[in-house]
């Protein structure tokens, strides 16, 4: 990691090198004599957006992650996770809650919450509105999308008006995070609303907050315009007396609006378009590990994929490292195996995978693969190796990507064709497993559980396993990791699994992405980083 | 007449039902739901499942329609799945935001179609004639993204005078009255002049073709024995006639009138129907969806009913 951080400062070091060297134009003039010490109140901030926000309740979210920063901005959670998962699973910063204790038997988690905590209309925030959350939560009416998070948590008890404790029906590795879950909604306000009536509900037009910000206008489709929140007990912070969500929904038109000052903040930076923004002396990119990653899917259910030997024969047959640097540009990880590099779980002791064309014919001849016929195309009892990749439309990565795959196969005599799929559909496909090979992408949480996407599906349970991977001791290991309590001893478990699943290569790991956020050099305070992009709002603020 | 209309009304809503009915079978036979945007190893899988029982996707396919066809002739169209918003509610906010953009194109594309179309019969074949003929025809075949793209580099990005984006500025949003509509109109330039620019050349062309042939009809001629000037001839006599397969062009850009253009509304980032439609396509909204296709099949219908109603206004000839 500190390497990583390394070679990221080194970057914008040399972003700046090369800004002062082409700086002609002059950064905005100096309005009053800077004063030089601390922050500026004030100013606005204009973000831009792809799409625009559905809903402010985040128990009618369908978790968007746009929406859910909006949402974060809004209204108040328990705690603020930390972004140094690197080291050990997230830890927590004070937010509503003040400070926290479990009981001895770890089965209880009392919050003690901050007294001076308000919600938009003035009410005080409460013990009550956090255990009115957690009913919330919990009930099938509202069907909120993370509900099953909540699934060891028996209930929620109000102690005082500003102690509240949870308690677990079992000990394990993510309690606080659990409890952590979702943010606190009014129950004075939202509490009139009947449960069986949320899922159909405009809670926008009976918005309580309690964050930062405030929601000061929304125009659908354009503008969300968040207006800083002078009750906030953060006072006083926020800095920025506002901030704008501008939609635009065409990247191309957002870095043109970032380039011509018009939005001063674009979250998501196309890698071919990084060097651009590092080019501009007035703006900032910032970069770190997201947790996207990419992998090649092979049906496993296949005959033609059913071979482990014939899988690591791919993985080893497509020239990944090159096919990374060329379609991220420096901007992406070469991937390993099923838990990211940057997380404290990964195996640093993991082989990677080298580019070896030789052994992989080799291997790809053990499973009966030869071209028998001299047509250049291996074939085993009347098959040929031929398959279709499929790959979002209107996704030039990973066009790109599935193109650079088809040739460097095609060397071992492996026919493949690129298919673009419409999204939906191919979401469809995969679920349905009705598919050879597709070119996917996973966004990970920070809660390691590889339960959904790497163990066998079992029927009537939701999977996200749609390659059909199955290996009984992998199966057996994630159960027992899962439980265990003490992270330390569930590494050497999760080390074991990573290990079984890389010696299987069900997919063929290709890229960790690097997240890159363009702000304007003027801002000061950020500190944009894996936790989110507004993870210290609170302090940001416009330098003179 | 009042038989004709209902006549033509009735065969309308069979229509509607038909299109809408059609629609409900392509969405729903179309791989994937609105459930499978909820892919995500942070998603608990389980929310999928709930998701489909919670909007009866889990229902067979006949008692899906039945409920949503019970809904729509009450004139319920029920909630959106992607913006868990009544139907009625997101296309009341985006159909207005289209009809102004598109309005105003069409109405640039005529009126500059048919002031070109007359320019260029002050002297057919002529160096004038030809320039408009070939500046029009490269305007009909330039793609709308192209050309947007192009205005907004130079008016808003080169120029500074317009802006590039959004149907009001920062400021605008929070202004009221007179400051609030200019800002509108300035919004508005550039994606009107965008379709109108590439509509204009189809207008111009085809007004000029059946100028040329009304122009050697008797009545023209016989205009100008009684002493009109070749313009008089024109404009007064030729170009009425010369309209009429006009009205019928227009009628059938109703449906773009409340539909809108996609590629103008993401370029431009503009709220509109374009957008709304691809987005509810993209997500399986099923119930957005049907209620933007009703939408553009009523006008459609309402389109063909007014042209043929102006036909016959404009068209003595013509009975009804």
């Amino acid at each position: 990691m500190t390497a990583r951080r390394r070679t990221l400062s080194a970057l914008l070091a040399a972003a700046a090198l090369l800004g002062s060297l082409a700086c002609r134009r002059t950064p905005v003039p100096a309005v009053k004599e800077p004063t030089g010490e601390g922050p500026q109140p004030g100013g606005q901030v204009v973000v831009a957006a792809l799409a625009d926000i559905t809903t402010l309740n985040e128990y009618q979210s369908s978790g968007d992650a746009g929406e859910a920063e909006v949402i974060d901005l809004l209204f108040p959670a328990l705690m603020v996770e930390q972004p140094d998962y690197q080291l050990h699973p997230p830890s927590f910063a004070p937010r509503l809650a003040t400070s926290w204790e479990f009981s001895a038997d770890n089965r209880d988690l009392t919050f003690h919450l901050r007294p001076d905590a308000r919600w938009s209309d003035g009410t005080p925030v409460t013990a009550e509105d956090v255990r009115f959350t957690f009913l919330a939560q919990k009930d099938p009416r509202v069907d909120s999308v993370g509900m099953e998070i909540k699934d060891f948590i028996k209930d929620v008890e109000v102690v005082d008006p500003h102690t509240v404790r949870f308690h677990f029906s079992r000990v394990y590795p993510y309690q606080l995070m659990d409890a952590n879950d979702g943010h606190i909604v009014p129950a004075h306000a939202w509490g009139k609303v009947p449960f069986d009536k949320w899922r159909t509900t405009d809670f926008e037009k009976i918005l309580v907050t309690g964050g930062p910000f405030r929601l000061a206008a929304h125009i659908p489709q354009q503008t969300i315009v968040l207006q800083r929140d002078p009750t906030y007990w953060n006072a006083p912070r926020p800095y920025l007396d506002r901030l704008v969500f501008r939609i635009l929904p065409d990247m191309a038109g957002q870095l043109a609006q970032l380039f011509a000052g018009d939005v001063d903040l674009v979250p998501s930076v196309a890698p071919q378009e990084a060097d651009r923004v590092v080019a501009d002396p007035d703006l900032r990119l910032v970069e770190y590990p997201s947790r996207l990653w990419g992998l090649v899917g092979w049906n496993n259910r296949r005959s033609m994929f059913a071979d482990r030997r014939v899988r690591r024969a791919l993985s080893l047959g497509i020239n990944r490292k090159a096919l990374v640097d060329t379609v991220f540009r420096g901007h992406a990880k070469l991937a390993t195996g099923p838990v990211l590099s940057s997380m404290w779980a990964f195996d640093r002791s993991l082989p990677q995978l080298p580019y070896d064309q030789a052994q992989a014919a080799a291997l790809l001849a053990q499973a009966g693969w030869r071209d028998t016929n001299g047509d250049g195309i291996l074939d085993r009892r009347d098959r040929v190796f031929a398959f279709d990749l499929l790959y979002p439309a209107a996704n030039t990565l990973r066009r790109q990507m599935a193109l650079l795959i088809q040739a460097d196969l095609a060397r071992l005599g492996i026919k493949v064709r690129p298919v673009q799929v419409e999204f939906t559909s191919l979401i469809s496909r995969a679920e349905a497993g009705d598919f050879d090979a597709v070119l996917w992408v996973w966004e990970e949480a920070t809660k390691i559980d590889l339960t959904s996407t790497w163990s066998t599906p079992s029927p009537g349970q939701g999977s996200n396993n749609f390659i059909g991977y199955s290996n009984p001791e992998v199966d057996r290991l994630i159960a027992v990791a899962r439980e265990e309590p003490d992270y330390t001893r569930a590494k050497v478990l999760l080390d074991r699994i990573q290990e079984a699943i890389v010696a299987d290569q069900p997919v063929t790991f290709l890229y960790e992405a690097n997240r890159l956020v363009a702000t304007s050099r003027r801002l000061e305070g950020a500190d944009i980083n894996a936790a989110g992009v507004f993870f210290n709002i609170d302090d940001w603020y416009w330098s003179r | 007449m009042l038989r004709w209309a209902l006549r033509r009304i009735g065969a309308g809503v069979v229509l509607v039902w038909l299109v809408a009915t059609v629609t409900f079978l392509l969405v729903s036979l179309a791989p994937g739901d609105a459930a499978s945007r909820l892919t995500d190893p942070r998603i608990p899988p389980a929310a999928r499942a709930r998701f489909r029982r919670d909007f009866g996707l889990d229902r067979p396919l006949p008692a899906r329609y039945a409920s949503w066809l019970a809904g729509a002739v009450t004139g319920d169209l029920g909630t959106s799945w992607t913006q868990r918003r009544q139907v009625t509610t997101v296309l009341a906010q985006a159909l207005p935001n289209t009809l102004i953009l598109t309005s105003l194109g069409l109405f640039l594309e005529l009126v500059g179609g048919i002031g070109l179309a007359i320019v260029q019969l002050r002297r057919p074949h002529g160096a004038g004639d030809r320039a408009i003929t070939l500046a029009t025809l490269t305007a009909y075949a330039m793609p709308t993204f192209g050309v947007a793209l192009a205005l907004i580099a130079v008016f808003s990005y080169r120029l500074q005078l317009l802006p590039p984006s959004h149907m009001l500025s920062l400021d605008g949003e929070m202004a009221h009255g007179w400051p609030r509509l200019l800002d509108l109109a300035r919004h508005l330039v550039l994606p009107v002049a965008a379709i109108g620019v590439t509509g204009v050349g189809a207008v111009a062309r085809y007004l000029r073709g059946s100028l040329l042939d009304e122009r050697t009809e008797h009545y023209v001629l016989a205009a100008r024995a009684r002493g009109c000037t070749p313009r008089q001839a024109l404009v007064r006599h030729a170009l009425p006639n010369a309209l009429l397969p006009l009205i019928t062009m227009t009628g059938m850009s109703l449906p773009f009138l409340v539909s809108g253009s996609l590629v103008i509304e993401v370029v431009f980032s503009w709220p509109g129907m374009g957008q709304l439609m691809y987005n509810a396509a993209l997500g399986r909204d099923l119930p957005l969806l049907l209620g933007g296709t009703i939408v553009a099949t009523v006008a459609v219908v309402a389109g063909n009913l007014l042209a043929d109603a102006a036909y016959a206004l404009a068209d003595p000839r013509v009975r009804m």
